[in-house]
């Protein structure tokens, strides 16, 4: 019996599908293919899927509408893969609750590895269940209800915004967080000004968190968003 | 005659010259031609109900599709002739009798004048239908024009109380007589000067004859004289009328020049304004604004598409409050129909709330003029004649500026077709190469499965994915012309780290890269900027992935960000062989391709320098290169630096 997660690859592109089940079953993965939005909505209702992979440029429907559907019942991860370059169509797919994006070509290594920060994802939910009082990540320890932030063991010391900043990024770790969610979760209403402060508070909170030469904690998704990395030794999440 | 006919009628005051326009009209009708309607200015004193009498035959000459023209000149006949003959003129239309005839005008009739001044111009002479009463006496209007003042009428008295006075003062130190019957004509010559209407310049010099026969001829103190003095108090009379009658014309003249004068520096500035307005909703705004100030009458102004007008109101007439402007539309929507004046005042839609005229050229209608019309007093012909000079101007301005833009836009859509074609031209060589590279290296995996070894293998993969990889990168730069229409490109604006981009950047180079050592030189300063995050980091890596096709293996890159005069100064250096002298500024040309290389040889149509010079421009940035020494290029760009407000530690 396989106990591999099942992933739910939706693309109208038989080239791209076929390369992305090749990929899935050297890696062992379970996958079922859909090849329109109306077959993506039936087997993420009825297959629980763990991850979905969505193309946003399907024939029948609007990928970001999928999206707002599927959010309607599940919190699964959704990558959406999409071959306009355009910033705005990701930034769109992602406020409406998509979890990363790959923008096509994309090498299979990089699909691999975004997959996996996923499916960490659902792991580390399902084991911690909703909300602890400690985050780990790596050297990274956050202390919720002491409200402080240690890097091996050692204090680094933020101020309230960049506080928050780390904490909104923790909890959504491996997720990717467009810049309009977080000043909306940070400021709530924020004005042109508040843009530029955000990239100078990312700026020097990814300073502070810096240690020496391994991955960085966040990672900037330029004219997008931020995301935090998982970290556990291994690198393998280098887009 | 295959040249096409201009009539001229002459508009006067006469009564019988509603009659002359209508058959006038009726004649260009016929005979398909343009008809002109004249009306020659002169120096008479206003007069309200001759200048009624003008209006009315103007507005008739319009309504029968006349164009309307006055010229000023105290000689009908030359004027007409003039203008005759500077516009072209065919045919003359006449009444039979001029108008009138000045108390010392040339006795000769206009008709015979005209003959003798424009003898290339058929006179057409409309005979008298009306009765009218013998035209009217000299002298009749001579009284008619003048309404008495008491105030004149006690200036001219106490004129000849004080020239009597002299008088007495002259005869008493015993002077020749003579010197008093001077005084006399002097005293007139002032009256004409301080009143207003020849009848008082009449009076004096009457009065002044009766005066001076009363008080310095024998028998003194009785108007009975000795027939000696006869010849002198005709002589006197005449002379004083004379030259009172001199003295008014005078007064005209100078009033009449400077009418003149304002018309001159009215149309002046409009030019003037109209010369700085580069754009058709700015030249129908000075026409708007100086026909306001001109007619003191509020002035609404439709664009050609009858969008919500323009507005420029004014106090005196209450400017447009109340009034639905909905409803006027549709007069406004007649005038960029049809091109003629309609609105108040007119025939057409008289129950408008303003007069509408078109600002036209030959064929087209540019924008409709309204001028509010319905509760301020009406604009005299000088006012209406200038508004009309005015409203033609406006209508060459619009018309050249709308000639410039055409031409550009053809000119621009030449330039585009050509720069599509020679791109299309490269791209799809530029693509040939890399697919056949591809296909064929897949054709041998497939073909000889099993017979290769791994290096082999490894070296087809290799080859293949490379070639993907730089079809990609191709694709990018195109997909971003595209975005680039006639030249304006559609940038999303946000405000970012410019280290960010570097570091995007460099995620994003050709893996040839990484047998170049590429070091990243970034300030302590956190420098933002506001731009099209994408489209940066497209101008980093093109510059970038440039670095490494012409420096080879090993060479040092280094990429670098500064503050330099309130702009983030980004660079790209490198150690390679430099730019050709003199080509620093034509790398950013499109399909410049670098130093002549062998025909097949490939990498680069020559797009990428000149895709970052274009977004960097639109950054409002500035892009360069400069060679290094001992030796390599440093291609540096700068954006604007936004400073952040806000941001407390």
């Amino acid at each position: 019996m396989n106990n591999k997660p099942l992933i739910l690859v939706v693309e109208d592109d038989a080239a791209v599908r076929s390369l992305m089940a090749v990929a899935l079953d050297t890696q062992g993965y379970r996958y079922h293919l859909a090849r329109n939005g109306a077959e993506a909505l039936i087997e993420a209702s009825t297959q629980q899927p763990a991850v979905m992979l969505l193309d946003l440029g399907l024939p029948d429907m609007e990928g970001v509408d999928i999206i707002r559907k599927v959010r309607t019942w599940t919190g699964m991860p959704v990558i959406v893969i999409s071959a306009r370059s355009e910033d705005a169509d990701k930034v769109e797919a992602l406020d409406a609750g998509a979890d990363d994006y790959l923008t096509k070509p994309f090498s299979v290594d990089e699909l691999l590895a975004r997959l996996r920060v996923a499916l960490r994802r659902v792991n580390a939910e399902a084991s911690a269940g909703s909300e602890s009082a400690v985050y780990e990540n790596g050297i990274l320890r956050i202390d919720y209800a002491a409200g402080c932030a240690y890097i091996a063991d050692q204090e680094i010391h933020l101020t309230p915004i960049e506080y928050r900043l780390l904490c909104l990024l923790a909890r959504n770790t491996g997720k990717v967080l467009t810049h309009n969610y977080i000043l909306k979760e940070i400021w709530g209403s924020y004005t042109a000004s508040d843009v530029g402060s955000l990239r100078v508070f990312m700026a020097t909170l990814r300073k502070k968190l810096q240690t020496g030469g391994e991955q960085p904690y966040i990672q900037t998704h330029i004219g997008i968003g931020y995301r935090m990395l998982k970290q556990d030794g291994r690198q393998e999440d280098a887009p | 005659m295959s040249e096409h006919e201009r009539i001229l009628v002459c508009v006067s005051a006469s009564p019988t010259n509603a009659d002359v326009i209508r058959r006038a009209a009726a004649l260009a009708g016929a005979m398909d031609a343009e008809l002109i309607a004249l009306y020659v200015e002169d120096t008479e004193l206003y007069d309200e109900a001759r200048a009624r009498a003008v209006h009315d035959h103007l507005s008739l000459a319009e309504r029968h599709g006349a164009l309307l023209t006055t010229i000023y000149g105290d000689d009908p006949a030359t004027a007409i002739a003039e203008y005759a003959r500077v516009s072209g003129i065919t045919k003359i239309v006449l009444g039979k009798s001029p108008e009138h005839k000045r108390l010392f005008a040339p006795k000769e009739t206009l008709m015979s004048r005209l003959n003798e001044l424009a003898p290339n111009v058929e006179i057409i002479i409309v005979p008298n239908q009306l009765t009218v009463d013998a035209e009217p006496l000299q002298l009749r209007r001579f009284f008619r024009k003048g309404r008495f003042s008491t105030v004149d009428l006690a200036r001219a008295a106490l004129i000849l109380a004080i020239c009597t006075g002299v008088g007495f003062l002259f005869t008493a130190i015993g002077l020749a007589i003579t010197n008093v019957v001077l005084i006399y004509i002097l005293g007139v010559l002032a009256v004409a000067l301080v009143t207003t209407g020849p009848i008082y310049s009449l009076l004096s010099s009457f009065f002044s004859v009766l005066v001076f026969n009363f008080f310095f001829t024998e028998p003194y103190y009785s108007l009975r004289s000795s027939p000696d003095y006869f010849a002198t108090f005709a002589v006197m009379f005449t002379a004083a009328l004379l030259s009172s009658s001199l003295t008014s014309r005078i007064k005209a003249q100078s009033i009449q020049t400077a009418n003149k004068a304002y018309q001159t520096e009215v149309l002046l500035t409009t030019s003037q304004l109209l010369q700085k307005a580069d754009e058709k909703r700015a030249i129908l705004e000075v026409v708007q604004q100086q026909l306001c100030r001109l007619l003191e009458h509020s002035v609404l102004c439709y664009d050609s598409d009858l969008d919500a007008p323009t507005l420029c109101a004014i106090e005196q007439d209450g400017g447009f409050g109340g009034i639905d402007l909905e409803a006027e539309r549709k007069a406004a929507q007649w005038v960029r129909q049809n091109g003629k004046h309609a609105g108040r005042t007119t025939r057409v839609f008289p129950e408008a709330r303003c007069l509408y005229m078109a600002v036209r050229s030959e064929r087209t209608v540019w924008a409709v003029i309204g001028i509010r019309a319905d509760n301020a007093p009406p604009i005299d012909e000088f006012r209406k004649n200038l508004m009309i000079s005015i409203l033609d101007e406006c209508a060459l301005a619009v018309e050249k500026d709308h000639m410039t833009r055409e031409k550009q836009r053809i000119e621009e859509n030449a330039r585009q077709e050509s720069l599509r074609a020679n791109l299309l031209r490269s791209i799809s060589h530029d693509l040939r190469t890399p697919l056949t590279s591809i296909s064929g290296n897949a054709a041998i995996l497939v073909e000889n499965q099993g017979q290769l070894g791994d290096e082999s293998l490894k070296r087809l993969y290799t080859s293949i994915y490379d070639d993907a990889i730089w079809l990609n990168g191709l694709v990018e730069n195109l997909l971003t012309i595209t975005r680039t229409e006639n030249g304006a490109m559609k940038l999303n604006l946000q405000t970012e780290l410019v280290a960010d981009t570097v570091e995007e950047a460099l995620r994003h180079i050709d893996r040839d890269a990484a047998r170049r050592h590429i070091a990243a030189d970034l300030p302590e300063e956190m420098l933002l900027a506001r731009m099209d995050a994408g489209l940066i980091v497209q101008v980093l890596v093109n510059l970038l992935n440039n670095a490494v096709k012409y420096t080879p293996e090993g060479a040092r890159i280094t990429v670098g960000i500064r503050r330099k005069d309130g702009m983030a100064l980004i660079w790209v250096a490198d150690d390679g062989q430099g730019v050709p002298p003199g080509d620093e500024s034509r790398v950013f040309d499109m399909f410049y391709t670098g130093v002549k290389r062998s025909p097949d040889s490939r990498r680069g149509i020559g797009l990428g320098l000149a895709l970052c010079k274009s977004i960097v421009q639109a950054h409002g940035g500035e892009i360069g290169v400069e060679n290094v020494r001992p030796h390599g290029a440093k291609f540096w760009f700068t954006l604007p630096i936004v400073e952040v407000e806000g941001y407390e530690q």
